[in-house]
Parts: C-alpha cells; structure tokens; sequence
C-alpha cells in the first residue's frame, strides 16, 4: 500500500485514481474538522470538497517537506476559518432553561442536553479559539501540530486553548 | 511554584505539554493547593465534554464521487486551455470583415509612410502637409526625433532621398 506522499508524487504526476485514494483515506478528517467547524452540514460539505480540489490544483507545487496529514490540516482549517469569519454565527438555540415543574429528565435526556449546549457553545467561539479546540480535543493534534496549522507560536496555542476553554466554562455553568 | 504560575500553565498540564520539570513542579503544587486542585478538575471536566459533544461521523454519501467528478473536470478544462494557448496564427480564422480592415489598416500605413517621405523631400511645401498627416494620426504629441536617434536617422536618409530627386 501507497503511503500518502507516494500517493501525492503520483497525482502529480497525472495519476487521477492516486489522488482518488487520498481523497477516500481522508475524507471522513476532512468533513469532520468541517462540519465541527462550521456546524452546517452543505457549508461544511462544500468547504471539505473545496479543500481536496485546492490540494488537487497545487499537485505540481506539493512538497513533502511536512507530513500529507498537516498540509491538510492547514488547508481544511483555513478553508473552514474563512468561511466561519464571513458566516453569521451559527443560531444553534439558546442553552436550556432550567425546568421546575417538569419531571425529572432522564440520563440520556442529560447526555444530549449538554452535548447540545457544549456544541452551541464552541460555536460561539471565535474563530481561531474554536479552531484550537477541535484539533485538540477532536483530531489530538500536539500544540505544535496546531501552531502549523494555525501558523502560529505553540504559546499562542496555549492561550487560545485557555480562553477557549474559560469561556465554555462560563457558557455551562449556565447549565447548572 | 506560586497558585498564579500553576493556574498558567494547567492547560498545557492537562494536554501533556509540559516538560519534564514543569511537569514535576505543576504537580507538586496542586498535590498541596485544593484551589488549583479544583481548577484542573473544572478543566478536565470540560475536555471530557467537548469530547462527546460532537461524535466522529462518516463523511456524506458521495462525497468522493462528487470531488473526483470536480477533479476530473478541473484537468479536461486545463488540457483544452492549453491546446488553445499555443494555437498557431494561420490556424485562426478571420472573417471576410476583420481581413477587410487588417488591408485597410496596412495600406493607410503604406499611404501615410509614401506621403512622409515625398514631402519631406520638398522643403517648401513640408510644413503644411506634414502637420496635417502628424495631426490626422495623433503624431503631433510626439516631440521631433533627436538627430541621433533611429528615426532621426531615417528622417535624415529620407530627406537626403527626396533631395536627390529633386536635383
């Protein structure tokens, strides 16, 4: 089995069904990094789509002097950034109300409650923070890893983190 | 280590960055601080959150297909681009028009260069007909060639020329 460089010096080269393996070895990192960036699922789809045609167009000026998997870290979460910046926030509800009267909800009631409220709540992220976030938590990215990504210091990284995660904190204490 | 220090660097504590003696240090003090203790738990609490709130899904179906369609498309478009650059000149074709103004254009260039040099043959009568023809094409918003230029060098063999003719 090709590795992804091998893969990529093949494209270049006008191997079509090379670039086809690169598209399916990474498509399901590439949607996921979109759609938690992005929250809608046709923006989301459009952005991973366009990150593997810009990989597409520049085949000829790809050099493997970082791993396949970073290019495409940084040109999905750029792709993503851009389009977070130009969209209006993304309305995902307001955090749940605590209730009095009604019955006690049940665990998975719970469960889905606060995954619902932390998902509209890195939302509210700014951009770059919410980046920071979903490399980290989602794809365990190092904070070297995010600072190429991000092209940025691994100290910024740091920060960006601290923020994130204080002001998510504040965003569930609402919850209880 | 003070409270304020360790509370700076508990995120990079938490996601395994910290080297070896930061690492030792940090952990030292939360050992005796229940502040910071409480700190990193509110922390961990919240990575474990982000981690199930949005689970790993498939990418949607067809998204493969649609991106090698996309690329398929992008390298037609880019072959045909290129045929279309190097297509050589008697390859393109003129329409009966665009030839008729192309001979226009050169035989009033012809015209315009024969006219030049007979009147500058003719000193008495140059003035007038060449600040007509100068004036006609735009060329009065040229100064005069300097004499050791390539034009002022043509108007010279011109001028020579015409005054021989007239001898």
């Amino acid at each position: 089995m090709r590795n992804d460089s091998e893969l990529m010096s093949a494209a270049a080269g006008g191997d079509l069904d090379a670039f086809g393996e690169l598209v399916s070895r990474h498509q399901r990192t590439a949607w996921n990094i979109a759609w938690r960036m992005l929250g809608d699922g046709a923006e989301a789809e459009d952005a991973a789509q366009e990150a593997f045609l810009r990989i597409f167009q520049s085949l000829d000026r790809y050099r493997p002097t970082a791993s396949f998997r970073t290019y495409l870290y940084r040109i999905v979460t750029n792709i993503c950034l851009d389009r977070a910046r130009k969209m209006n926030p993304v309305i995902m509800g307001e955090l749940p109300p605590v209730a009095h009267d009604s019955p006690a909800p049940d665990d998975e009631t719970i469960g889905r409650e606060r995954n619902e409220a932390i998902h509209a709540a890195i939302h509210k992220l700014p951009p770059t923070q919410r980046a920071a976030i979903i490399l980290r938590h989602f794809d365990e990215l190092s904070y070297r890893e995010i600072a190429e990504t991000l092209d940025t210091s691994e100290k910024s990284v740091e920060k960006l983190l601290s923020r994130a995660r204080k002001s998510l904190a504040k965003q569930l204490a609402k919850l209880q | 280590m003070r409270c304020g220090e360790v509370k700076n660097r508990l995120n990079a504590y938490l996601d395994g960055e910290l080297d070896e003696r930061s690492r030792r240090a940090v952990e030292a003090h939360i050992s005796k601080c229940a502040a910071c203790r409480e700190t990193l738990t509110e922390l961990r609490t919240i990575a474990a959150g982000i981690k199930v709130s949005m689970p790993d899904k498939p990418a949607p179906e067809g998204f493969e297909a649609k991106v090698m369609a996309a690329a398929a498309r992008m390298r037609r478009e880019a072959t045909s681009d290129r045929k279309a650059e190097y297509q050589p000149l008697g390859a393109r074709r003129m329409t009966p028009a665009a030839r008729f103004a192309a001979a226009a254009l050169v035989m009033i260039g012809l015209g315009a260069g024969i006219m030049m040099a007979a009147d500058l043959g003719s000193a008495g009568e140059a003035a007038q007909p060449e600040e007509e023809i100068a004036s006609l094409y735009g060329l009065d918003y040229f100064t005069a060639a300097p004499e050791d230029s390539l034009a002022g060098a043509w108007l010279s063999m011109a001028d020579n020329a015409g005054r021989k003719g007239n001898d």
